[in-house]
């Protein structure tokens, strides 16, 4: 009975042991860091549903936080590859007299379902500071951009997924001179 | 209950342990910098808690450059250049030497902004006089070149990969040079109709890659084309089809590379070959 109660208490012991080593641990490496919830309530890229455009009843599939973060989930997410995707841009764009220059920039999510949704669009001077792009030409390329032949369900680790994608269109006098990145 | 009032405890006292930085004279305040920005290194990039403790890094020490620009980083990689510009300049200001040239890579790489990335690796020559810098791990000369071809003027490309593979093979030998320059050298030659010296690059590109390159496969193939050649640009293109699908060809992780290719580029060569030459099988 009192060797039960020693190997149960050096049971116990070790236990308390372990868990505050792991609770010192999660502590150091990821605790003690704190948030300026102000500053940065979410993660960099992170789309504010109030702040963006979706078609109508358009969802995430899911609450997970979406791939592609790095521009990895970007082979993958254009159907047929980049080159379909510059290829339908190109051949469908018109300039209508268009005579801006600098980025029409798109972040948006695609879901597993392969539709694009929360579209954010800044336009962007070749200063890298906001400016006004001609509103028909944005409007031409931010509707070719989101067609859903663009774009691919993805499915990683067997699990369908959301993902983050993001857009650069490099212009000069109208006409389109690079899709980024 | 005991043991989760102690981890309150020790909670505490590790917050109370924060630093009061008010008394700290400028060199103390750049220990501590350093020390809040390397204690969060292995925070996910672009998170609340790793953007909160680069601030912090940032508010006890102005001058830690290179916090200042690894504020910027998850904005330029997560495509948001309004975010990334300002925060980048900041850290171009605060260490000119080491992120002008840098910022000429990310202009030429994420921006394609040729005007731009070339004044910034032409301003690396006055700021870092009698030493070649490398953003990005290699030689201005070899993002010199790049920017030149994406901007189309072949000859000044030509020049400055020159410049840097000439640089490389006297310093260390030609098996150390980028192996994309070669390729790069190739297609500037290529779109100058220099022919035999491109040929010449893309068999360097191949000779050092032991064989697996579907870019230098197709650019020769685009050569044996107008050589004539039909027969050896057919079986190019069908072997740079197969080095494409297993992985060997011109990648970036966080962008697409200048000048790459994809299957369909390898589908339009051949379906091209074939209308030139029908009588001659792949």
């Amino acid at each position: 009975m009192r060797i039960l109660k020693i190997t149960g208490l050096i049971l116990t012991g070790l236990i308390v042991l372990v868990l505050g080593y792991v609770g010192y641990l999660y502590y150091y490496h990821f605790g003690r860091f704190s948030i300026d919830q102000e500053k940065y309530p979410h993660r960099i890229g992170y789309i504010d549903r109030t702040e963006s455009i979706s078609p109508k009843g358009f969802t995430l599939c899911s609450e997970d936080i979406q791939i592609g973060f790095y521009s990895s989930a970007a082979p993958n997410a254009y159907k047929g590859s980049k080159y379909a995707f510059r290829k339908l841009i190109l051949e469908n764009y018109e300039n209508r007299g268009y005579t801006d220059s600098g980025f029409l920039n798109l972040r948006f999510h695609v879901n597993c379902k392969g539709t694009v949704g929360h579209v954010v669009i800044n336009e962007v001077g070749m200063d890298y500071k906001k400016t006004e792009l001609n509103d028909d030409m944005v409007n031409q390329l931010v509707n070719l951009a989101i067609k859903e032949e663009n774009w691919n369900a993805i499915i990683k680790s067997e699990k369908r997924r959301d993902i983050y994608m993001y857009l650069i269109f490099k212009i000069e006098n109208g006409e389109v001179l690079e899709i980024l990145p | 209950m005991k043991f989760f009032l102690s981890l309150g405890v020790l909670t505490t006292f590790f917050i109370a342990c924060e630093k009061d930085i008010s008394n700290l004279n400028a060199e103390e305040r750049k220990a501590l910098s350093y020390k809040v920005f390397k204690e969060g290194e292995h925070l996910p990039q672009g998170s609340p808690k790793s953007m909160t403790r680069l601030e912090r890094a940032i508010a006890i020490d102005p001058t830690n450059c290179d916090a200042l620009r690894e504020l910027s980083v998850a904005h330029l990689k997560r495509g948001m250049p309004l975010d990334w510009y300002p925060q980048f300049e900041k850290a171009a200001l605060c260490d000119p030497k080491i992120w002008v040239p840098w910022r000429g890579y990310l202009y030429l790489q994420f921006y394609r902004d040729y005007d731009k990335a070339l004044a910034d690796f032409n301003a690396s020559d006055t700021l870092t006089p009698n030493f070649t810098d490398a953003p990005q791990g290699q030689s201005v000369d070899y993002w010199r070149g790049i920017a030149y071809l994406g901007r189309k003027d072949y000859e000044y490309s030509i020049l400055f990969f020159d410049t840097y593979i000439e640089k490389e093979t006297l310093e260390s030998g030609e098996d150390w040079v980028e192996l994309t320059a070669f390729l790069y050298r190739g297609i500037a030659h290529f779109e100058n109709g220099n022919y035999e010296e491109a040929l010449r690059d893309f068999d360097k590109q191949l000779n050092y890659a032991r064989g697996f390159s579907a870019d230098a496969k197709y650019f020769k193939a685009q050569v044996f084309m107008i050589q004539n050649r039909c027969k050896e640009a057919k079986e190019l293109v069908t072997s740079g089809i197969e080095d494409y699908n297993y992985g060997y060809y011109n990648q970036h992780p966080y962008t697409e590379a200048l000048r790459q290719l994809y299957l369909q580029d390898f589908e339009v060569l051949m379906t091209e070959l074939t209308n030139k030459c029908p009588n001659q099988p792949s």
